[in-house]
């Protein structure tokens, strides 16, 4: 396999922070005059040490990540150079990846224990943005995108195209934003889509998968539009009751040893890696039970 | 002039890097505190209440309803004499299932419920003269 020699790539989020902390910043004068509960401050703070504590916990994990990364690698099929259109492919393939990824983190309860950090704030606002997990790597949150090493994408490149894509799903997460025009609408993940996403309404839940592309959604029969006459309420199914930081962190983890100590043995990776919600008696709720109850009409996605 | 050696082990750029994310944070914070936002929103009767028990609970069906004089929680009752508890966390409202192991205590008016959750003080609640009520009504809840 031929090596080739990669760039030095800076990791984009960190030249992006100050852009985050501006628009936040701005959002807030927007949420003054026109709608002051879409903040709070005590759930603001929390969504912000959240992404904080999420950095810090990338930092922690990077060196085993990019050993692994390395690796694979080594594995490829092919190689694939540092030149334009492999950019664009790394970029959609990554998206496409980010969407697996993602369903898989809202129907599998090792993996939502992780991503559920994201969803648990009942405001949608720009800091909701950077509520974001600390526990990515113990769920394998980066599974979904080995498959890209193996390719013949460098290591380098895959790791900054998720950059731009996490950047990307910054600025829709607002209600500042209403529809945009149609063309947008059919192609990108906006913020009307990704409000769907972080809606907690019957019709909504489990909906709206994208990062970057929403055709994603469109082409695997994920795809819910918003409605006025339904407007979105945010957050998780059980709702946190408080704003205590490390229980906000890791209640689904808590929660996920707390049913295995308990359930049946035959049981026991039903709670691991059911959806979330699933028990052996059908004692809670999950998202389809949900929508099989209160959504007229509905027949489960998965 | 050269770092000493203890320091130069340290990532500089990196703690730089982790201050500055601290500072705009509490920034942010204090900036939405000045400004105002949140708000104070209160449950104003009994139909809201209502809705969020049923929204929350994703179907509960309220028969009675006992609103908190100040509008921060109410506590419901079902068909089945099932109990719910709606309560505010910041200025948006959460609802809970009443287990039948709750912790219940009467005072006068006043009635403290503790549904012993990590992150979740005792609800404490003034539902007037019908705090005794409500509060022999906990005791028989039926099993889930
Ligand atoms: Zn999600
Ligand atoms: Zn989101």
């Amino acid at each position: 396999m031929p090596d080739i020699i990669a760039p030095t790539l800076p990791n984009p989020v960190d030249y992006a922070v100050p852009g985050f902390i501006l628009l936040i910043l701005l959002e807030m004068i927007w949420a003054r005059r026109t709608a002051p509960e879409k903040y709070e401050p005590n759930d603001t703070l929390s969504s912000l040490l959240f992404g904080f504590g999420s950095t810090v916990a990338g930092a922690l994990t990077a060196g085993l990540l990019g050993t692994l990364f390395a690796t694979l690698y080594q594995f490829r099929i092919t190689t694939i150079p540092f030149i334009w259109w492999a950019w664009i492919a790394c970029f959609v393939l990554d998206d496409l990846a980010y969407y697996w990824f993602h369903r898989a983190a809202h129907r599998i309860r090792w993996m939502w224990a992780s991503h559920v950090n994201h969803h648990s704030s009942q405001h949608y606002n720009l800091s909701t943005a950077l509520r974001q997990t600390w526990t990515g790597f113990i769920a394998l949150s980066f599974i979904f995108r080995l498959p890209l090493l193996l390719i013949g994408f460098h290591p380098a490149m895959v790791l900054f195209v998720g950059g731009i894509n996490l950047i990307y799903q910054f600025w829709i997460h607002t209600e500042a934003i209403g529809r945009l025009p149609r063309f947008i609408e059919a192609v990108m993940n906006t913020p009307s889509h990704h409000r769907v996403h972080h809606g907690v309404n019957p019709r909504y839940l489990d909906t709206n998968y994208a990062g970057v592309f929403i055709i994603w959604d469109r082409m695997f029969g994920t795809f819910t539009p918003e409605l006025d006459e339904e407007p979105v309420r945010y957050g998780i199914v059980k709702q946190l009751g408080g704003f205590n930081l490390l229980w906000s962190v890791f209640h689904e983890w808590v929660g996920i040893g707390q049913d295995l100590w308990r359930a049946p043995w035959g049981s026991k990776l039903g709670y691991l890696f059911g959806p979330p919600g699933w028990t052996h008696d059908d004692s809670r709720d999950t998202s389809d039970s949900i929508k099989a109850r209160l959504v007229d009409g509905h027949e489960a996605a998965d | 002039m050269p770092l000493p050696p203890e320091l130069a082990l340290i990532d500089w750029t990196l703690v730089g890097k982790m201050g500055g994310s601290l500072i705009g944070i509490g920034l942010l914070y204090i900036v939405a505190w000045k400004m105002g936002l949140g708000g104070d929103p209160r449950i104003a009767d009994e139909a809201e209440a209502r809705l969020l028990a049923y929204d929350g609970l994703y179907g509960f069906d309220a028969e009675d309803v006992a609103l908190d004089k100040a509008g921060m929680s109410a506590l419901l009752r079902d068909a089945a004499s099932r109990h719910a508890l709606t309560f505010r966390v910041g200025n948006r409202f959460v609802t809970r299932l009443v287990p039948n192991t709750v912790g219940a205590r009467l005072d006068q008016t006043l009635l403290t419920i503790n549904l012993h959750e990590p992150d979740l003080p005792p609800v404490i609640l003034n539902l007037g003269d019908q705090a005794q009520y409500w509060a022999s009504g906990l005791r028989h809840i039926p099993d889930a």
